[in-house]
């Protein structure tokens, strides 16, 4: 794929978020609706084109973990927030010109987490498991050895203690599993896809209504080979 | 399809046999005695340059001096002179082997490079076979054993796949002491050419072997391992314990991913995955196949315990309870039947305390039969095996026509055993029990070598059951 080969060719080791993204939708992996914004002069074209409210988040590959530097802001409701949000982005970013991210803002209260690794016996790894800050303080996480097959996918989603948040939980609805399922099985084909990529973090994934939406994600390469 | 290489390694008509001699000091000879006494009706041909005997067989000088190919080599000699030897098997057409001597992959880059040989030979000769450095194979049913263990073992329904020669080869003891009857055993050794994959699929296919134990160090090719797991494991059990060692180390992670991706957390996907009951230790792995190779799967988690006893009832119930199963209370109109039947000092709930009396007809058939009758109830627990090797000392003591009730009450508990071990069948549900008393009790003897597995503490017959039940939902996982 041209977004891996040449992040490679210019000795990244990442991909930034929005190149995670169309990655993850070359697989059919449901994700935010975004524009990648390189100037301000840009930036209320773009809001208006995806629709307050809004997560404005500076994006480039260099910056792994973005809400640590300060770089997200969320529920952004008009243009005068917008512009605060983006000069305030921009003026946190060390680098001039930093592209920021004008995503639709996914509202839902459960975050679930999703990732590959890669093994040295077992090779291409998914995981999956609750999200956001969860996923670091409980650990509550699952594996299967990639290729997935479907009813592997469904049984790691029950493997892990919380698995009781997908169903029909507090008034919320059920979580739709098979779109869950899809997600998975599919982090597991780009692993074997592209041997480039050494690991994934999807996370969170946002359930919005009972659809599962990947809200971010973070590519790491592996440049050391040709 | 092409056929596996073990079906000709596991069922030889023929043996060329290099290392053994009239001479004890190599433990190739010590094979070859186990190989001649076991009861194995192929042909051996030892193979001595100078004896014109060996082990009271005609001895030949050379592989070359054969009149026709044998079908197998049996290898334990030095390592320097196995590539020329193994060449010769090639030109002389013998196409499988198995390497027991050692030295190669295991001890460094040297010997890894002599085991590349061996390969390339291999290969060249078309040959193809199991080791280097492993113990060699049993196939129960033909008497063939080509380790240096005794041949007082017991042929049965569990096949064992092992890296490590001692689990074929120093368990078999323990097995007969366990009641654990084998079909087929391999030692892989080193893998360098037959590997686990081929011995899975093998025994896969092998109707003798009822469930499968595996001990494992490292997976050679784990896509194909799976491949071939989840297709055996859909119609035939597979338990594993996987040594895999922590290769924790200082491994940089630039994901949260990467940094939850422990070895163990990854393993546990795979044996999920694979279908493959993953045991913890040595004795759970040898005690959950020796139930599923004899036992019916519960059709659910509700287990029913029989004890006359307290205590043995109570931690089998807790165990039951701590690995997914439930010990549910009785229905009251099954406590009614069950009080009706049973002396006032007993408990009619869950489990069924019968307390310390000697009615054979009540423990082993009546209430067996009451509890496995239950459209509610999936399996049993049985505590309370007491053979008459346990009122023999008191009887002869009191002496006179005591002896005669000696041999009424061994009359008696026999025909209850022999019944006893029918329910299963009978009610296609499984029963597994527990006794402290080995094979030196009589009845412990009977009611193993009548199919039902009898544990040597209440855990862990409540553990083998939790196995069946977990196997069953394996067996029965489909997609919603």
């Amino acid at each position: 794929m041209d977004i891996i080969d040449e992040a490679i060719k210019k000795g990244r080791s990442s991909l930034s978020e929005f190149e995670a993204k169309q990655l993850l939708a070359a697989y059919r992996i449901p994700a935010t609706r975004e524009i990648l914004v390189e100037s301000e002069k840009n930036l209320l074209a773009a809001a208006a084109a995806i629709g307050y409210p809004l997560v404005l988040k500076g994006c480039s590959a260099d910056i792994a973990h973005k809400t640590e530097k300060n770089l997200v802001r969320i529920d952004i409701r008009n243009d005068q927030e917008a512009v605060a949000a983006f000069r305030d982005i921009s003026a946190g970013m060390e680098q001039d010109q930093m592209p920021v991210l004008v995503q639709e803002m996914i509202q839902g209260q459960r975050e679930l987490a999703a990732g590959l690794v890669r093994d040295a016996r077992f090779g291409a790894c998914v995981m999956f498991g609750l999200g956001g800050i969860f996923t670091e303080v409980l650990e509550d996480v699952s594996f299967r050895v990639a290729p997935l097959e479907r009813l592997d996918a469904l049984e790691m989603m029950r493997e892990i203690k919380g698995h009781k948040i997908l169903t029909a939980v507090r008034g919320m609805e059920a979580v739709d599993i098979n779109a869950l399922a899809d997600i998975l099985v599919n982090i597991g084909r780009v692993g074997l896809d592209h041997r480039q990529i050494k690991e994934i973090d999807i996370n969170p994934i946002i359930i919005s209504g009972s659809r599962p939406i990947v809200v971010d994600a973070l590519v790491l390469l592996d440049n050391s080979e040709e | 399809m092409r056929e596996n290489p073990l079906q000709t390694i596991m069922n030889p008509e023929s043996i060329v046999f290099l290392g053994g001699s009239n001479s004890l000091q190599t433990i190739g000879t010590a094979q070859l005695i186990t190989l001649i006494t076991g009861g194995y009706q192929g042909n051996i041909y030892p193979i001595h340059r100078r004896e014109k005997t060996v082990l009271g067989l005609k001895a030949y000088p050379s592989v070359s001096s054969l009149d026709k190919p044998a079908d197998l080599a049996i290898i334990v000699i030095p390592g320097k002179a196995i590539p020329g030897v193994l060449r010769e098997c090639g030109e002389a057409g013998i196409h499988h082997a198995i390497v027991i001597t050692a030295g190669y992959g295991e001890t460094g880059q040297q010997g890894a490079t002599l085991q590349q040989e061996l390969l390339e030979i291999a290969q060249k000769y078309h040959i193809r076979f199991l080791g280097p450095n492993c113990i060699g194979i049993v196939n129960a049913p033909l008497g063939l054993n080509t380790t240096w263990f005794p041949n007082k073992y017991r042929a049965g329904h569990v096949g064992i796949i092992s890296q490590s020669g001692s689990y074929v080869t120093q368990t078999l003891t323990y097995f007969e002491k366990l009641g654990l009857g084998l079909s087929q055993a391999i030692s892989v050794g080193n893998q360098a050419d037959i590997d686990m994959v081929d011995c899975l699929e093998y025994l896969g296919e092998d109707e003798q072997t009822r469930a499968i134990a595996l001990y494992i160090e490292g997976i050679k090719r784990p896509a194909a391992f799976l491949q071939a797991a989840r297709k055996i494991t859909a119609h035939k059990p597979v338990v594993a314990v996987y040594v895999g060692g922590s290769e924790a180390g200082a491994r940089a992670c630039g994901s949260h991913t990467a940094s939850m991706a422990g070895p163990d957390e990854i393993y546990r996907g795979f044996f999920h995955q694979a279908g493959i009951l993953r045991a913890d230790n040595i004795a759970d792995l040898f005690d959950w196949s020796l139930a599923l190779a004899q036992q019916p799967l519960p059709r659910g988690n509700k287990i029913a315990i029989v004890t006359n006893s307290g205590g043995p009832g109570s931690s089998m119930a807790d165990e039951a309870n701590h690995r997914g199963l439930k010990v549910p209370l009785l229905s009251p109109a099954v406590q009614d039947e069950i009080k009706a039947i049973t002396p006032p000092t007993a408990s009619a709930l869950n489990p069924v305390d019968i307390t310390m009396n000697y009615d054979v007809d009540l423990i082993y058939r009546k209430l067996p039969q009451l509890l496995l009758k239950q459209p509610d109830i999936d399996g049993l627990l049985f505590y309370g095996i007491f053979g008459t090797i346990h009122f023999q000392d008191k009887i002869a003591h009191v002496g006179g026509p005591a002896s005669e009730t000696l041999a009424f009450m061994k009359q008696t508990l026999e025909k209850a055993c022999d019944e006893f071990v029918q329910w299963p069948e009978k009610l296609k549900k499984p029963i597994l029990c527990a006794c402290f008393s080995g094979r030196e009790d009589n009845a412990v003897v009977q009611i193993q070598d009548g199919g039902i597995p009898v544990y040597p503490t209440p855990e862990r017959a409540a553990g083998a059951m939790a196995a069946l039940w977990e196997y069953a939902k394996i067996k029965n996982r489909k997609l919603p």
